[in-house]
């Protein structure tokens, strides 16, 4: 059983569609990729994930049990967790502050200190940083302290969303890095991105949405460019 | 269209009904009368700002108890007529609007509403410290004593009916539009050449000066005036009340508003204590069940506006 | 010089209160960008709750926040979720009428149960006074007040900055999606806010209820005492009120010992008018 199946998901903001019948499945201990150009339905989709937003049909699963309907802190206490778009760093918190927020859930709160050593060590430039305001770091460090932050919640399943967008290439690949660590200790992660061609190399399977539908799904080294251009841009 | 024969209809009725009511009504009905016209005008004011301009004020008993006491000083102890003293109210409450509109156009949103009404209570910690106006122990105002109530009621119709046809026609002006723009935004409409500061501004004036006036008419019925009471905050909670179950930012809103709540306040009056509680609890309710108040919801189930201020 | 040394530190001592009594309205501003106008209500309500229990067990008022305090949150724990919460995103009018609605039943309500008499909750403490290089005497009951407020805000501040729930509290104002995904129950976090709020509220309506008499209506003088406070300190900063309390109190009594006793409030809101025109954002306030 996968560790995350969404079935035929509709999704409307308002009156207007955003998502059809969009169905995903992601097995434990991979990486998959979700890719589309802007306004192709990746943002509703994870909202539709995470709890952000209501679906209006079709069910999503994670683990075993119903997740669509629920509040999003119910979903991030069963072990799902979102690194969102733009990083979202509380301003008026320290970078340790920002971190430790992420162990908010009753279960994680009892291991935060154990997490937070692992944390600084997945990510030494914020351990020297460790009292300064979260919004005063680099563009660089604050995705590792968005990453960091999701990390202490203590998931199963990891998104990422938009992990390079604004990031030099050196800083991107540190993070990708990081990710691919993640994935080696056991989590389950996805990574949405504009970044096509290195988000393939590191996934197991890839799914291109456009126009809010799935048009394309598949293991990465069996899709040719061809298709994947014409999937991503519906040409 | 058959809306408007309709409409003015009604208004002719209504009018007809308001204008003979003092020679048939009784005393009580026509002070009640009274009452739902100066609520109508105060209500009308407040919803002015609030309602069209975005400008949430707490203070208009400043105006209330700078008209009142205009009225008493100047028939008392100038020997002023009453009715012309009720206009110098009104001049005075223009003079004070244009002096602190320095201070309170500098204020936004929630910093207007604070502002507003700290002005009011300075002015009312002022009132009752000034030996002039007798202190906090108020003044009797003895030449409204004999005047007749139809006279009273007459000065308080003339001012309700021309409160609302001043909104009605302001706002179907060039000014209303510009209104209603920077309502929408803003931002926009300044950089389409309306000049917001002087439309605020323009409001802000005609307010004061009506809602002076109608203080001045309210205290030749209640011949008695006290600085906390003429300058305190329930004047403000009793229009925001009205307009907010009548509906913010439509003309009928503050009509049906007032008529509610000068009925309430008659029938509760036995009630005493319960009644604000009441009070406070349909406000909540209104917020809750209606949020664009009696009128505004039921324009939107039916589409039937009294006064239509957007042109065809 | 001398006569000026003795409001100069009763204004400060006074400051102190006021900082407790702006705190509140303060932190529902700072978190949900909201301004609760039942603030001061919720004092007077702690005052009237201090006194019944001090007359039936025969309590200290300090003694009777043991009680009072937790009510009060939980008071202000459900008013967030029955009330406030339903229009947090209708902007501001929504919730300043909804607090507007509940300021007026709670004044009523204490009007029906306690009559318009003033009350006080009496102590030794107002007579007391505390000799000043013998040359004036303050009471004792302004260094209770001083004390008990610089406390407070310390321990909030404290508060915010070593608890979870105090991120929580930051975290949702700065951004309430992200919140969210942090596994916040933001509506909830919400709720304890103005129950801290209401704390607050219950131990300066006990503070103003040991100094001062207290009437039913007596909220909305408090209500604009802690406008002015935040007001000059800046709304949602926690060290601006403790200063906005300061200044405040220091102007009150200074324009008290000038133009007369009458004069004290108006002093101070004339500082009030002039920091709205000056810097409508506060002394310290960043936005």
């Amino acid at each position: 059983m996968p560790l995350l199946e969404m079935k035929d998901v509709d999704t409307f903001y308002g009156e207007l569609q955003a998502l059809f019948k969009v169905s995903i499945e992601v097995d434990r201990g991979r990486i998959v990729s979700v890719l589309g150009a802007n306004g192709a339905g990746k943002s509703t989709l994870l909202k539709s994930i995470s709890g952000l937003l209501e679906t209006r049909s079709g069910n999503i699963v994670f683990d075993g049990k119903r997740i669509d309907g629920l509040p999003p802190h119910d979903i991030v206490d069963l072990g799902l967790s979102l690194v969102p778009e733009g990083r979202k760093i509380f301003s008026s918190l320290t970078v340790r502050e920002n971190l430790m927020i992420g162990s908010y859930t009753p279960k994680a709160r009892k291991q935060s200190h154990k997490t937070l050593k692992g944390i600084l060590k997945l990510f030494p430039s914020l351990h020297a940083r460790i009292s300064q305001k979260g919004t005063d770091l680099s563009g660089g460090e604050q995705q590792m302290l968005a990453i960091g932050r999701a990390l202490m919640s203590r998931p199963r399943f990891i998104i990422f969303d938009e992990i390079s967008l604004g990031l030099s290439p050196l800083v991107v690949k540190e993070l990708y890095r990081a990710v691919k660590k993640i994935n080696q200790e056991g989590m389950t992660v996805v990574l949405v991105e504009q970044d096509v061609k290195r988000s393939l190399k590191v996934a197991d399977f890839a799914y291109i949405l456009q126009e809010g539908k799935v048009t394309l799904q598949g293991n990465p080294r069996h899709l040719t460019e061809e298709t994947v251009k014409r999937a991503y841009f519906g040409l | 269209m058959t809306a408007k024969p309709i409409r003015l209809t009604f208004i002719v009725i209504l009018l007809a009904f308001l204008v003979t009511m003092p020679l048939w009504a009784s005393r009580y009905a026509v002070n009640v009368g009274l009452l739902v016209c100066l609520y109508v005008t105060l209500a009308s004011m407040w919803n002015l700002l609030a309602g069209y301009s975005g400008m949430v004020s707490l203070g208009q008993q400043m105006f209330i108890g700078l008209g009142g006491y205009t009225l008493a000083v100047s028939s008392m102890y100038f020997g002023v007529p009453v009715y012309l003293s009720v206009l110098f109210g009104g001049f005075i409450s223009v003079f004070l609007a244009v002096l602190i509109s320095v201070s309170v156009f500098r204020m936004k949103g929630v910093y207007f509403a604070i502002g507003t009404w700290v002005i009011a209570e300075a002015l009312g910690i002022c009132f009752s410290n000034w030996g002039y106006v007798k202190y906090g122990m108020g003044m009797f105002i003895q030449p409204a004593y004999k005047l007749s109530m139809s006279g009273v009621y007459y000065a308080g119709l003339i001012l309700c009916v021309s409160s609302v046809a001043l909104v009605f026609l302001l706002l179907r002006s060039n000014l209303g539009l510009a209104l209603m723009a920077i309502r929408d935004d803003d931002q926009a409409s300044e950089t389409l050449g309306v000049n917001i500061f002087r439309c605020k501004f323009i409001c802000f004036l005609l307010s004061a000066f009506i809602t002076g006036l109608a203080a001045g008419v309210l205290y030749l019925n209640a011949i008695f005036i006290q600085p906390f009471e003429a300058f305190g905050i329930s004047w403000t909670v009793n229009l925001l009340f009205i307009v907010i179950i009548g509906g913010i930012g439509t003309v009928e809103g503050p009509i049906l508003g007032a008529i509610i709540f000068v009925l309430l306040q008659q029938f509760l009056s036995e009630y005493v204590g319960y009644n604000l509680i009441i009070f406070g609890g349909i406000t909540i309710g209104v917020i809750f069940f209606a949020p664009r108040g009696l009128v505004g919801t039921l324009q939107m189930k039916t589409g039937w506006e009294l006064f239509p201020v957007r042109r065809q | 010089m001398i006569e000026y040394l003795e409001p100069l530190i009763n204004g400060i001592l006074l400051g102190g209160l006021y900082g407790v009594v702006g705190i509140g309205l303060s932190m529902v501003f700072g978190i949900m960008r909201q301004v609760n106008l039942a603030h001061g209500e919720l004092m007077i309500l702690s005052s009237y709750l201090s006194l019944v229990f001090l007359q039936v067990l025969g309590l200290h008022p300090l003694v009777t926040l043991i009680l009072v305090a937790p009510l009060m949150f939980f008071i202000g724990y459900l008013i967030q979720i029955l009330l406030f919460n339903r229009v947090m995103q209708r902007g501001m009018e929504p919730f300043l009428m909804i607090s507007f609605g509940l300021s007026i039943i709670i004044q009523n309500a204490l009007l029906l149960i306690f009559t318009p008499d003033a009350r006080s909750l009496e102590t030794a403490m107002v007579i007391k006074g505390v000799d000043v290089f013998g040359l004036f005497n303050i009471p004792l009951i302004y260094l209770v007040n001083f004390t008990v407020g610089a406390l407070v805000l310390t321990a909030l501040h404290q508060f915010m900055k070593r608890t979870y729930m105090g991120w929580a509290i930051n975290a949702s104002a700065d951004n309430e999606t992200a919140a969210k995904l942090m596994g916040i129950n933001v509506n909830k976090v919400y709720a304890y806010a103005l129950g801290i709020a209401a704390v607050t509220a219950a131990i300066s309506g006990v503070l103003v209820g040991m100094s001062f008499t207290f009437y039913p209506h007596s909220g909305t003088q408090y209500l604009i005492i802690a406008f002015g406070v935040v007001i000059i300190g800046g709304l949602g900063s926690l060290p601006g009120t403790f200063l906005g309390g300061l200044v405040l109190g220091v102007s009150q009594l200074f324009g008290g010992r000038i133009l007369g006793p009458g004069f004290q409030l108006l002093s101070g809101y004339i500082i009030l008018l002039i920091i709205l025109t000056v810097r409508p954002q506060g002394i310290l306030g960043g936005r």
